[in-house]
């Protein structure tokens, strides 16, 4: 549908409005000159961050146990609540009977696509094990398409969130 | 037929059956592990139990039969109790590994526990741990997740009769062992085990963690094996994602119960088949003519071309090919005038419990059979300036192989219809390439008659078409049409799709 807009007389002549939209800027600017920085709006990025929040969901993260090993079981629960198909998972038999803590099962490739990912965060509410996780990272940009696919042992490599 | 009342429903059903049978075929649910349609019944689970009025106790619905004005009630508060019971009582050593356990998604005892179990474990001791042990080249067990059920061990001791596996210990550390030195190897049968298990502790080592269930689509086929025609379920997996490998996209073969024709199992052979039909680099994917690609206006041109030089003309039918495709090329000889011929499907030795497998390795020799269509080695004269072959993937006799080279090579207009390249598409002038079983409905008549339907979930990529839209376009506007027309005109019965559902009808 087209909208169409009326414009008054005062906006057809162009530059009291112009005037106007730049009075409102420069206030700003003056504004913002005249604050102490930790009290702005704006952030110096890169040379300071924001804090986020502790629900903000960045770079997944895959948990370890404390032995080390992934506790990720590759149970493909994840990549099949993702909406987005950008998770992809090949399991892998392991002849690991430990007495205490059998595991048989464990991925042999778990690839995400950030290129794919709406990070809405439904892999993480999937998992059984609580392996998968959505942390504060967000510098996540990529020169190229493949380097959007982020690998298992990069996924162990992220931070972990502070409050971790 | 007898007057009984299930959950204060006056039905009548007849007499004979268990009320586990009775309550199946009305669709009312019964829970179950150890009671399996083609075994014999050994009530050792209790997860049936349903309250007989009269009754002292909770009666197990797989091993009492109906009587006269019995009343059943099969979801009381006593009978939830007594599943909420036994549900636990199971559960106390079962590691609970859903998310690792391939059987999970089609898994009994996660479907049972959603429904009728409880959500608390109460007991605090350990569970009893195994070690995953291969038992056959084929199937491993998990003993962690048996209910002990006996079906692999009833199975083995009364369909293939050579009890390989059996119970040992006592109490709660009763466990399934292979008895037999060779294990399950030389069993052809052995990996219904696998099927019929209602838990995850026993399964297949080519499956094992290869694809989870919920992301497969299935459908109901026939197993183009032998002229048996064993139902199957496919699973299929269509929906690729973008970093999935290029899979085939036929997972497995499983076995589909078919309760009129009393089969509930496959054989080995039917069963790891379903690669065949993941190859790629063979299949035809274009028309040929002389061994060149070229498009389907220019096959259809030369096709015309074929049809309308009024000569004399032979059609070369296939048993390994649907009664409806057979059939689109039988209304072309009758238009034509052509001769029709059969070939003769190849035979295989069978292995020494055959039980339901046949010697006849194509699954539509029973339409030839049933038309009186000759043999193609009794033909008398080969001078035909039209031929038509028909072929599929699997494989015909010699003799008749050469026959059908030698009528090729002669003709004039020599078109060959198949799935896969073989000798017939290097020796013609034209090769149609054909849709696979599975990417078309189609019927197939087995050698007890039955005339049964296999659903096409695959869908056929855009140059492959199926030989009525060659041959007759929009004349037809689907696999069901032609075989509304067939059973009209060659069985004298009127038949659809519908009417021969999922367990077929017998000629």
């Amino acid at each position: 549908m087209k909208k169409e807009v009326k414009l008054s007389f005062w906006d057809r002549l162009y530059l009291p409005a112009i005037i106007v939209g730049m009075g409102i800027t420069i206030k700003h600017f003056f504004k913002t000159l005249f604050t102490r920085p930790s009290n702005r709006y704006t952030v110096e990025f890169p040379e300071r961050k924001k804090d986020l929040p502790e629900w903000y969901r960045g770079l997944h993260r895959l948990n370890t146990r404390e032995d080390g090993s992934i506790k990720c079981v590759a149970c493909y629960c994840c990549a099949t609540a993702c909406p987005a198909d950008a998770i992809f998972i090949e399991a892998e038999d392991i002849d690991d009977l430990d007495e205490g803590y059998p595991r048989e099962k464990r991925p042999k490739q778990f690839i995400i696509d950030l290129h794919r990912c709406i990070f809405c965060g439904y892999c993480e509410e999937a998992c059984p094990e609580d392996a998968i996780i959505l942390t504060n990272e967000y510098e996540i940009t990529q020169l190229s398409r493949e380097e959007g696919l982020i690998t298992m042992e990069e996924l162990v490599k992220t931070p972990k969130k502070k409050m971790d | 037929m007898i007057n009984i009342k299930i959950d204060n429903t006056e039905r009548s059903v007849e007499e004979g059956q268990t009320i586990l049978e009775v309550c199946r075929n009305l669709d009312i649910e019964i829970p179950h592990f150890c009671y399996h349609p083609g075994l014999s019944i050994a009530g050792n689970c209790r997860m049936c139990l349903v309250e007989v009025k009269g009754m002292p106790k909770l009666m197990t619905a797989c091993s009492t039969l109906v009587q006269k004005d019995m009343e059943v009630l099969t979801d009381s508060d006593l009978v939830k109790e007594a599943r909420r019971g036994v549900l636990e009582f199971i559960l106390l050593d079962h590691p609970v590994d859903c998310p690792i356990c391939d059987k999970s998604g089609e898994c009994d005892l996660q479907d049972y526990n959603f429904d009728y179990g409880i959500d608390k474990r109460r007991s605090i001791f350990p569970k009893e741990r195994h070690k995953v042990e291969k038992v056959s080249e084929k199937i491993y067990k998990n003993d962690n997740r048996c209910v002990l059920c006996t079906r692999c061990i009833r199975f083995l001791d009364e369909v293939t009769e050579t009890h390989e596996l059996t119970t040992v210990d006592r109490g709660a550390h009763t466990h399934i062992t292979c008895v037999d030195p060779e294990g399950l190897d030389n069993n052809p049968f052995a990996s219904n085990i696998s099927d019929i298990c209602p838990v995850g502790a026993l399964g297949l080592n080519e499956f094992r963690f290869q694809k989870r269930v919920w992301l497969t689509d299935h459908v109901r086929t026939i197993c183009q094996g032998c002229e048996a025609g064993c139902n199957l379920n496919v699973d299929l997996h269509t929906r690729q994602t973008a970093l999935d490998p290029n899979l085939g996209p036929v997972v497995r073969f499983i076995s589909a119960n078919n309760y009129s024709m009393r089969r509930f199992f496959i054989c080995d052979e039917g069963r790891y088949s379903y690669s065949n039909y993941n190859k790629t680099e063979e299949r035809l994917l274009h028309p040929e003519l002389d061994g060149e690609t070229v498009t389907t206006e220019e096959a259809g041109s030369f096709l015309k071309e074929a049809l309308s030089s009024k000569s004399a003309g032979a059609v070369v039918l296939s048993p390994l090919v649907s009664v409806e495709e057979n059939y689109a090329a039988i209304l072309l000889a009758e238009k034509m005038g052509y001769d029709l011929f059969r070939p003769s499907p190849y035979r295989k030795d069978l292995p020494e419990p055959a039980l339901f497998i046949e010697k006849v390795k194509a699954p539509n020799h029973n339409m030839m059979k049933l038309l009186e269509i000759p043999k193609v080695t009794d033909m008398e004269t080969s001078d035909y300036d039209v031929v038509l072959v028909l072929h599929s993937i699997g494989s015909i006799r010699d003799n008749s192989l050469v026959k059908i080279l030698s009528l090729l090579k002669r003709a004039k207009y020599s078109i060959v219809f198949e799935v896969e390249r073989s000798e017939f598409s290097e020796n013609t002038k034209l090769a149609l390439p054909a849709p696979m079983f599975l990417e078309e409905d189609g019927c197939f008549i087995n050698s007890g008659k039955r005339i049964q339907r296999s659903t096409g979930g695959l869908g056929y990529p855009e140059s492959v078409q199926p030989l009525w839209k060659w041959l007759f376009g929009k004349d037809f506007s689907g696999p069901e049409s032609l075989l509304r027309k067939f059973s009209k005109e060659k069985l004298g019965i009127e038949l659809d799709y519908d009417k021969i559902g999922q367990e077929g009808v017998e000629l």
